[in-house]
């Protein structure tokens, strides 16, 4: 069987999916571009700068000719282009600690529980503190796999790495996120403590 | 079936307050996903991928910018990474070279190199080119390569293809060929020049598709679209 050429197989439409065909790069865009943005949100990229990068994720997409079906999931298959994407970016250095607080007010109404929302915003700062702490490979492991549902073997296959790698690179990240996350929990503890002792 | 590893918010062994935590977590990031605006945001990606025509008019200002920020971004790295392996495989390396992150991944899509060389050049030195006719080669000599040109390149690309995807392979080999002319040495010469001779395959004109097609595999031996050109000259020689 003839291996599709990235990108240059102008006989699929870039705009839709035939039977067997690519799904091109506006279909992906319209199906995945949320779960892109908020994947590299969760990696670390700062929410200002999300836009930015979701656009670039898709036109490499666009570049390597769309998602072929049976080639894995497509979220994997962005997820895997994102990393890279955000790899090479500065702006993944530059996530704002004040983003954790955004993403809870566009999760809860204005007239939600506001005891619901502040510990909604300290689980959420706890966890994207825990998966600052690990490497770039280890969190997005960690995401797709904890957060996205995604299989190993399907993470493996987007990734290009062997399962065992997979294993590895989930097996670790979880090591460090417990640790990390037992120790905010301290802190957060401490700091309630010390709050309750004051008052 | 193997059974993967579970997750830990289904993992009674991990405490409450993780799992809690984590479930949190999950539910934002479905619900970000989900509040996304794929719509007006996707806006400047389409102009840019679908353009026909009228290329990006339709585009607002900001949607220009953010293409032009992002394409430069990505073919600058994509270029860039593909030129340190190229250099490695003895391929025609470029001058110039984009500065890059030293660890730079593995290019993830095929991205055309620019080379020190002009086209009429390996003209004459391809070991694959016949020796007469000389192929076609741009009328005027091509400019050095221009970050600048990218999101020019790009959209101009999308329209070579929208072109040959609704069979009016003239007009794409024209559009191909004015790039050539215009843009010379620049970072999509290779998909450009590939989408050309393409669209000379489209008009039955397999001689000089041919030629060409030596030329750019002669210049790029590992170049991504060596499988599709291969494939088009031989159906070319079957029928």
């Amino acid at each position: 069987m003839k291996k599709r050429d990235p990108i240059f197989d102008v006989s699929a439409s870039s705009h839709s999916t035939g039977q067997g065909g690519a799904l091109g790069a506006d279909a992906l865009f319209r199906a995945h571009a949320g779960f892109v943005a908020s994947f590299l949100r969760r990696i670390g990229i700062a929410s200002a700068d999300v836009d930015d990068l979701v656009q670039e994720v898709f036109l490499v997409a666009h570049r390597k000719g769309g998602f072929v079906p049976g080639s894995g999931h497509p979220k994997s298959w962005l997820a895997a282009i994102a990393l890279r994407v955000a790899s090479t970016s500065r702006r993944s250095q530059r996530r704002r600690r004040e983003d954790a607080d955004t993403e809870l007010e566009a999760m809860h109404s204005p007239n939600a529980d506001a005891t619901r929302v502040l510990e909604g915003r300290a689980a959420l700062r706890r966890v994207q503190q825990a998966l600052d702490t690990l490497t770039l490979d280890d969190r997005a492991t960690f995401v797709l796999f904890e957060l996205e549902g995604q299989s190993c073997d399907a993470i493996a296959t987007a990734f290009e790495i062997p399962i065992g790698t997979t294993y590895s690179r989930l097996h670790n990240a979880r090591k460090r996120f417990i640790e990390a996350h037992a120790r905010l929990e301290r802190e957060d503890s401490a700091v309630v403590r010390l709050r309750t002792a004051r008052t | 079936m193997h059974e993967g590893p579970r997750r830990l918010v289904d993992d009674p062994a991990v405490s409450s307050s993780l799992r809690d935590d984590l479930a949190r977590a999950g539910e934002e990031h479905r619900a970000y996903a989900a509040a996304y605006d794929a719509a007006s945001k996707g806006a400047g990606l389409q102009a840019a991928l679908m353009s026909q025509g009228g290329g990006a008019a339709g585009m607002g200002l900001l949607a220009k910018v953010a293409l032009g920020v992002t394409a430069a971004a990505v073919f600058m790295f994509a270029g860039a990474a593909l030129h340190a392996r190229l250099q490695g495989r003895s391929e025609p390396a470029r001058s110039g070279a984009v500065n890059a992150p030293a660890a730079a991944p593995a290019p993830v899509g095929p991205v055309a190199t620019p080379s020190a060389q002009r086209p009429q050049d390996i003209v004459r030195h391809a070991p694959d080119a016949p020796d007469a006719p000389p192929v076609q080669a741009p009328a005027t000599p091509p400019r050095a390569a221009q970050h600048d040109d990218t999101p020019h390149e790009v959209r101009q690309l999308a329209r070579i293809r929208a072109y040959l995807q609704s069979g009016d392979a003239t007009r794409a080999l024209e559009l191909a060929e004015r790039g050539q002319r215009e843009l010379g040495e620049s970072a999509l010469w290779q998909e450009r020049e590939a989408l050309a001779v393409l669209a000379l395959f489209e008009l039955d004109r397999a001689e000089q598709a041919e030629q060409r097609s030596a030329v750019l595999l002669a210049r790029f031996p590992s170049s991504p679209f060596r499988a599709e050109l291969e494939h088009r000259l031989r159906r070319a020689h079957e029928q």
